[in-house]
């Protein structure tokens, strides 16, 4: 079962179709990653975001 | 609390929630409106509301009031008998709220806190730049005076108020007012622009401000290594603000200048201005460098071109150095900048005469040559940085 979802992924990542879906989620992960790092680091400063966000 | 809130600067404005807010808001409104003339109200709507955010009602109502008497006055200085004295009482007013904001120990006497504190606020060196590209525009007829929504828009943009870019108004008067509409494509690419932004603001920017900058207060080999970090850290922090700038106004379908394009990578300092904060040095160009540099030629007959380039850089730099802060580091700051540009005019000049045309392509293609003059110029963004920084 694993083993057949894992070809198919494969598959599907090699088509093009796939590659550029691929590559869209990884943008979408990382702005998500730098906007999470962001809010996070901002919540420990005093400086910034002060006002409560 | 009053205070608290209204002592913070145009860069501190975009860390806070107010801020983003308000971006939510334009984005929401702005990104499905296709009608030109609701799109401009609709802009010039959610700027003053930035302001009405920022501001505290009295300061609020001054600083509208003051962008509708730049949009009455401007209006005069398009009609042929009053144009000078418009001018005139345009500039002069320009002036002297860029004194009261740059040159606190000249005008220190009469002005209250607030007044300093609102046009800091509102980024008002942006601002006073921006009324001197709109008045010059409009006093030599190259386009007409703005309607009230622009007149808003092109003067207090949110987005642009933080660090710039300080946007042409001959680019801004010739924008679509009907962008095509926002792609999925486009919209992820400048959603990353302005999270990178953010990220190399605060997060690298921050970082290595908390790590390794001590303001040089240290000595020996730490203070070298700290001045690089500086501009390293100057870079982030900057280009940090202009990433946000381009990334929001790209999704709002508003024109927004790029200010950086890999400035340690300039082998002079020609070249480091063509690259760093490009719109401030394109200003520069427009309104001081060119006409300098051409009274001159005329006054000279246009016998010593170096010397009036010479005269134009050095002059150009210092008041850009004093339009940074009225101080004398800055006056210092922007005097090496000037030496380094006179210094390059020169080398280019002299190593064109005798290497001849082809010789200087084989100059700029070789490797080393570029290699050692990216570092050289590096090193000398560097040094000048350190004036601004070190305690004298």
């Amino acid at each position: 079962m694993m083993g057949s979802t894992g070809t198919r992924l494969q598959e599907w990542s090699r088509s093009e179709e796939g590659a550029s879906r691929a590559w869209l989620l990884v943008r979408i992960v990382w702005v998500a990653a730098q906007l999470v790092c962001v809010y996070w680091l901002a919540r420990q400063s005093e400086l910034f975001f002060y006002q409560g966000f | 609390v009053r205070r608290n809130v209204l002592v913070l600067d145009q860069v501190a404005q975009v860390a806070t929630p107010k801020f983003w807010i308000i971006f939510s808001l334009a984005v929401l409104s702005l990104v499905p409106l296709r009608v030109a003339w609701l799109r401009q109200w609709l802009w010039a709507v959610i700027n003053v509301l930035f302001l009405k955010v920022i501001l505290f009602r009295r300061e609020f109502v001054l600083t509208v009031a003051a962008v509708f008497v730049v949009y009455a006055v401007v209006k005069v200085v398009s009609l042929k008998p009053w144009r000078i004295i418009a001018t005139i009482v345009l500039a002069a007013g320009n002036l002297t709220l860029f004194l009261i904001h740059k040159f606190p120990a000249l005008t220190s006497s009469g002005h209250p806190t607030t007044m300093r504190a609102v046009l800091s606020a509102i980024g008002f060196s942006y601002v006073a730049l921006r009324m001197v590209d709109l008045l010059r525009s409009v006093f030599e007829g190259r386009h007409s005076p703005p309607t009230l929504p622009s007149t808003i828009n092109y003067l207090v943009p949110f987005h642009m108020l933080a660090a710039g870019p300080i946007q042409s108004f001959d680019d801004f008067a010739t924008q679509s007012l009907a962008p095509p509409a926002l792609t999925v494509h486009k919209a992820l690419h400048f959603t990353e622009r302005m999270s990178w932004g953010l990220f190399k603001k605060f997060v690298i920017a921050s970082a290595l401000q908390k790590l390794f900058l001590t303001g040089f207060r240290v000595h020996g080999w730490y203070f070298l290594i700290e001045a690089q970090v500086f501009y390293i850290w100057l870079y982030l922090d900057f280009s940090g603000l202009s990433d946000i700038a381009v990334g929001i106004g790209g999704l709002l379908g508003l024109q927004t200048p790029e200010n950086f394009n890999h400035p340690y990578l300039a082998r002079n300092m020609i070249n480091f201005w063509e690259r760093w904060h490009i719109s401030l040095s394109q200003f520069i160009r427009r309104h001081l460098y060119i006409p300098i540099q051409l009274g001159l030629m005329r006054q000279t007959a246009g016998r010593m071109p170096l010397w009036c380039s010479t005269v134009a850089f050095t002059a150009s730099f210092a008041l850009c150095g004093l339009w940074h802060a009225g101080t004398l580091r800055f006056l210092i700051w922007g005097l090496l900048n000037a030496f380094g540009l006179v210094v390059t005019n020169f080398y280019r000049h002299y190593l064109t005469l005798y290497l001849g045309a082809k010789g200087i392509k084989r100059y700029l293609a070789n490797r080393s040559v570029r290699i050692l003059a990216t570092v050289v110029t590096f090193e000398f963004v560097v040094f000048s940085l350190v004036f601004i920084e070190v305690p004298l």
